[in-house]
């Protein structure tokens, strides 16, 4: 949207209505104190499918043939958010001291190693496991995925590409900058080794069917995701994450959030730089 | 009938056309003056109406005289074609009378009379037409002649054969005319004698076109500057044997120089028969001289094909004349002369030449540089990997493709040089798709991490490629990174991540299974197909499931359940149910005969007519001889309005009287 153009009023009994679609399929969930936020981001596709109000919206969405993707277009702008290189440097310090070390130990056997980013957006945090991993220099001929998904085939679309501007950097010593990318129309390329690691795909994490192709993880990122979620759907979306994951494998929530009454299925680890939570081995009890 | 009379004579066409129309209601007796005012009106739809009318009536020997009457009056045209035509479509009666008539009426009206038996479809009219081919006037044998033409038949060709003599030369054309129409194949001896007879023409020389006769070619060369399209009788003459072939191919390497500049001219033109077969015979004629105008045919698509197979009978003096034309040519003519090299050349003559072909693959000419592509596909070694691999990196689709199909040849042939420079290099852009292709021929399976780069790749079509190579070098070691594609957020992508796990087989079912149930539409459908390839233990059940679901799943679902083989059980006649009535006529030729004839007999009363066309086929076949089928049919058959649906329930009627 841009400055300067009008904001199509969003009556509170609407913005419930709105608010409990998007929950329903995707379970990110806002408050009444978002309604605001809802509103002004949701204006531009009202004016852009040339929608009076958001009544007519609600209909849209409901009983249109494009309803469908509209309303993921909808969530889409609703829950992208900018991120960037290295975000959390003292969580991405304890993945890359400990736990890869320790994975390393763990799968030397296989030499596959799979790590998921939930909601990566852009790709950023994929693209800064990537270089973790391939600084680590323990991983050298070894099968690595790094297996970024969003719901916005926008972000997927940017991610891909590899291309970011100088506010992803703010994070990014110049040393990595130099070693991991080059220059690229005006802005940063990841390098093609550090690009080849990962994978992009469209997913909406209560999607169970679906998430059965993503296969098993060593490590799920799901850092500032569940924060759109509301209760019920976090415990699903743990649910899910905790059955993608192997036996010990990790899971790094943001540095905000916990499974405090949300799930017990997780033990707690206490790393050197941080607390993560990991899958028990079988036979443990879990969801 | 005042009314009509008036509205007859109205200035208005259409109110005379429609009045004749209502004329056809009016007995005929009452009716024929104005129906044959009528048929000399100025107005030729009006004359058609007529016609129309006088077609549709009962035949009567007082109308059709009347009719005679009309069309052997010499004052209107008009009124005596319209009587013509009508007549022609009374049959019976009007050849009858015109037969009694024929004696008592003068040239110009028994031409007109024998045109309306000739084509009256009357079976007397063939003996009434060849006692005219002697007839006193050398215009009424001549159209006689023409209308046994027409007519064909073996008493009309062996008519037709007499007519064929010195004796009358009108009529001898007329025959020769009508006997090539027929194809017919006339004695060499009386073609021989008429050989020489200038009036005779081309007439004569696609007569001896298809005389079999090896003396035949020298006549039929000799003439062609006269005759040029006499091209075409050579091309009959050089397929029907080997003699004939060879003596064409000698007569025209003994040709005058005129018969070359002769063909050359019709090689320029742009009437595509005489101009092919002008082609074959400068191919057949073999005179270097001739070369520089068949390279430039050699991209007309219609004339590849004979140039090429043409060019590689010449054999090594073609190669020495092409070869030596090239440092002359530039641009499309050269790219014409390479490619043509490239495939007339045998393997040994090819790798002989190989570094000449290396360097147009130089050229900074596109359309050269592909053509050479094309040579090195089958003459090249590993010193043209570098450049092809360059190659397909290029912006022009058609270069790409090339190189990348020479890549993958000249793997074939030294598949570890391939594979190492591959190896060396990042599979990116556009140039990458290609590369994938060949990685599909030379990769190994622990080549695999050479294609991640591709996989991630910002560009849907190499994801596709991609997955493709991926699934034929790892097999089942890929089934992970294919199933992450399930997710991708291109629907190209997605479905070539179940074409590729179709590729992988078996190690792949479960993930198919799973996706199956996860996805819908195109992509659904592409995934049962590929059950249908690898197969699981869960299938029947699966496919069973999926007989009730959209055309293209349940098309799939049935396609596959073939594949597998799988006996149709009780859900798959569900299918019969199905919405689309193609899906329903797909099931009935899958099921074949294990469905039931009482199931079939319901489809006679389905909604869309080819489905029950369909039904009305099958039950038509041996295996239903249920006698209460018959019944069905019948009183389908009166209830039925579709006329091809009719005609199919007549034709298994008559097939089921036969089944006892």
């Amino acid at each position: 949207m841009r400055l300067g153009d009008p904001v199509i009023p969003l009556s509170l009994e609407r913005f419930r209505l709105l608010r409990d679609l998007i929950n329903r399929r995707f379970g990110i969930f806002f408050s009444d104190d978002d309604r605001y936020l809802v509103e002004s981001r949701l204006s531009e596709r009202l004016i852009h499918l040339d929608l009076l109000s958001f009544d007519d919206y609600y209909h849209y969405l409901q009983y249109h043939q494009d309803g469908e993707h509209e309303l993921e277009r909808g969530a889409e702008i609703l829950t992208t958010n900018e991120t960037y290189f290295f975000r959390e440097e003292y969580q991405l310090k304890a993945f890359s001291q400990e736990i890869l070390p320790e994975l390393h130990e763990r799968l030397i056997n296989k030499r596959r190693m799979m790590i998921w980013s939930a909601g990566c957006s852009s790709g950023e945090e994929a693209y800064t496991i990537a270089m973790l991993v391939r600084d680590s220099g323990l991983f050298h001929g070894w099968d690595v995925r790094i297996f970024g998904s969003d719901i916005s085939a926008r972000m997927l679309a940017k991610a891909r590409r590899g291309i970011f501007g100088t506010s992803a950097f703010r994070a990014t010593s110049e040393d990595l900058q130099r070693r991991h990318f080059n220059p690229a129309q005006g802005s940063l390329q990841v390098n093609e080794d550090i690009r080849v690691l990962c994978h992009f795909g469209r997913l909406n994490l209560l999607d169970e069917e679906k998430i059965i192709f993503v296969g098993r993880a060593d490590v799920v990122l799901c850092r500032n995701v569940l924060i759109y979620f509301d209760k019920r759907s976090k415990s699903r979306a743990l649910s899910i994450i905790y059955d993608r994951l192997n036996d010990d494998g990790y899971l790094l929530l943001g540095h905000t959030e916990s499974l405090l009454n949300l799930s017990t299925a997780f033990e707690l680890v206490h790393l050197r730089n941080d607390l993560v939570y990991r899958r028990p081995k079988a036979g443990s009890d879990g969801f | 009938m005042k009314k009509l009379a008036r509205r007859i004579a109205d200035s208005s066409p259409e109110v005379r056309r429609r009045a004749v129309r209502e004329l056809g209601a009016i007995p005929m007796k009452d009716s024929i003056d104005l129906i044959l005012v009528a048929l000399a009106d100025d107005d030729w739809r009006v004359r058609k109406e007529t016609v129309s009318v006088l077609s549709d009536v009962p035949c009567d020997s007082d109308v059709v005289g009347r009719l005679v009457e009309a069309l052997v009056q010499n004052d209107n045209v008009g009124l005596r074609n319209a009587s013509a035509e009508a007549l022609a479509t009374m049959g019976g009666d009007a050849v009858t009378i015109l037969s009694d008539r024929m004696g008592s009426l003068g040239a110009q009206d028994r031409k007109v009379a024998l045109e309306v038996i000739g084509r009256s479809g009357d079976p007397r009219s063939g003996d009434m037409l060849i006692s005219h081919l002697k007839d006193p006037d050398a215009n009424v044998r001549v159209c006689t002649a023409e209308l046994l033409g027409e007519q064909g038949g073996g008493e009309a060709l062996d008519a037709l054969m007499e007519c064929v003599d010195k004796s009358d030369y009108l009529l001898t054309l007329a025959a020769l005319q009508s006997l090539n129409k027929l194809g017919a194949r006339i004695p060499w001896r009386k073609l021989e004698d008429l050989s020489d007879d200038p009036i005779l023409g081309s007439e004569i020389l696609f007569a001896m076109g298809r005389s079999a006769q090896p003396e035949a070619a020298s006549i039929i060369v000799k003439n062609i500057p006269e005759e040029p399209a006499a091209v075409r009788s050579l091309e009959l003459l050089h397929g029907d044997s080997n003699r004939t072939a060879k003596a064409v191919e000698l007569a025209l390497k003994n040709a005058d120089e005129i018969v070359h500049e002769t063909l050359a001219a019709i090689v320029s033109q742009e009437e595509t028969i005489d101009q092919r077969a002008a082609v074959r015979c400068l191919m057949w004629s073999r005179r270097i001289e001739s070369l520089p105008l068949l390279v430039s045919l050699v991209s007309d698509e219609t004339m590849h094909r004979v140039i090429v197979e043409g060019l590689s009978d010449w054999g090594e003096p073609a190669f020495a004349a092409l070869e030596e034309m090239l440092p002359t040519l530039d641009g499309r003519p050269l790219a014409s002369v390479v490619g043509l090299l490239a495939r007339i050349l045998d393997e040994e003559q090819g790798r002989s030449k190989a570094a000449l072909f290396i360097a147009y693959l130089h050229s900074s000419n596109i359309a050269v540089a592909t053509a050479a592509a094309g040579a090195v596909a089958r003459f090249g070694n590993e010193g043209v990997i570098p450049r092809l691999i360059e190659m397909s990196a290029f912006e022009d689709k058609r270069v790409r493709r090339a190189a990348g199909h020479a890549l993958v040849q000249v793997g074939c042939r030294v598949p570890g040089a391939v594979r190492d420079r591959l190896l060396q290099m990042e599979i990116t852009g556009l140039g990458g798709i290609e590369i994938c292709r060949v990685f599909e021929v030379v990769g190994r399976p622990e080549d695999t991490s050479a294609l991640a780069g591709a996989l991630s790749s910002p560009i849907p079509e190499l994801r596709r490629a991609s997955l493709s190579s991926l699934a034929a070098i790892a097999g089942s070691a890929a089934v992970d990174t294919i199933s992450l594609a399930m997710t991708d957020e291109d629907m190209g992508v997605r479905m070539a991540a179940a074409f590729a796990l179709a590729r992988i087989g078996p190690a792949a079912a479960e993930t198919i299974v799973s996706a199956i149930h996860t996805t819908q539409g195109p992509l659904k459908a592409a995934l049962v197909r590929a059950l249908g390839r690898v197969g699981h233990i869960e299938a029947p059940a699966i496919l069973k499931g999926l007989c009730r679901e959209s055309s293209e799943v349940a098309m799939a679902a049935l396609e596959a359940m073939r594949n597998l083989e799988l006996a149709p059980g009780e859900l798959q006649y569900e299918i019969l149910n199905h919405d689309d009535s193609e899906v329903v006529k797909k099931a009935l030729l899958f099921l074949g005969s294990a469905v039931s004839g009482q199931r079939i007999v319901a489809l006679l009363k389905h909604p869309a007519w080819d489905v029950r066309l369909a039904a009305v086929d099958r039950l038509s076949f041996g295996e239903y001889r249920d006698p209460e089928i018959s019944v069905e049919l019948e009183a389908r058959l009166r209830d039925e309005k579709d006329d091809l649906v009719r005609a199919a329930i007549e034709h298994a009627l008559e097939e089921r009287k036969g089944v006892k």
